[in-house]
């Protein structure tokens, strides 16, 4: 499952998209709304994607996942349109064997979709509002969750 | 003549004033040209080259468009969370 959907997201139909009788281990990640940035109180946020290729790139992450956590499985869904605070804007979820490469396979999958899926923020808080792009932060993550790969090994647990 | 259907988002949408728009261009051109042109016509389009995508695909800008292909200039992403 890879979607863009304008709905509130469900995490435990994302979860049993990837459930499976050999999974030992399922991770989720949620991203939810968050009520500050950068010292700014945050009204609310507007999410804005190029859907068809949005899942495609989700889709890409998955198999990019499956090449590095050899059976793992993953799920995405991010929603787009006005979130308020604390709901969520994505949900991931990764079943593997084992729990190691479903909590690694994971933050990958957050990190990556932070750096290549075309989905964009608004920011809107009182008297003003602002499109957020790209993220010094993400492309940290992303160096440091490739940094820590380097140091696995995808096949073995 | 190539014609192309383009898409636009967050601050480029804003910028164009529309979500998507159809036009003409001569055959030889790249996504890249496609880009400049608009600038010409959008001023307030950023004016680094942001990244493109040719039917739903990332691509370079070198990379020559053809008849029907849907093109997308893509902000920098902020998704997530």
């Amino acid at each position: 499952m890879f979607i863009i959907t304008d709905q509130p997201l469900n995490t435990a139909e994302v979860e049993a998209a990837i459930a499976r009788p050999d999974a030992g281990a399922i991770v989720t990640f949620q991203g939810v709304v968050r009520d500050n940035n950068l010292g700014k109180q945050v009204s609310y946020l507007v999410y804005e994607a190029y859907p068809p290729m949005a899942e495609k790139v989700m889709a890409q992450i998955g198999d990019e996942i499956a090449a590095r956590w050899p059976g793992a499985r993953t799920a995405i869904a991010h929603r787009t349109g006005k979130l308020e605070i604390g709901e969520a804007s994505v949900v991931i979820a990764v079943s593997t064997a084992h729990r190691a490469d479903a909590f690694d396979a994971c933050h990958y999958a957050i990190d990556r979709l932070k750096a290549i899926v075309p989905v964009w923020k608004k920011e809107v808080w009182e008297g003003g509002e602002y499109w957020i792009e790209g993220s010094a932060a993400a492309s940290e993550d992303e160096q440091a969750a490739l940094d820590r790969l380097e140091t696995l090994d995808p096949g073995s647990s | 003549m190539v014609t192309l259907h383009i898409y636009f988002f967050a601050t480029h949408r804003e910028a164009v004033g529309a979500r998507e728009m159809t036009l003409q261009v001569a055959e030889g051109t790249t996504v890249g040209d496609v880009w400049e042109m608009l600038r010409q016509r959008y001023p307030k389009l950023r004016t680094t080259r942001p990244a493109a995508a040719i039917n739903q695909e990332y691509a370079e800008p070198d990379t020559l468009v053809h008849d029907g292909d849907e093109i997308a200039f893509i902000p920098p992403v902020s998704g997530g969370a």
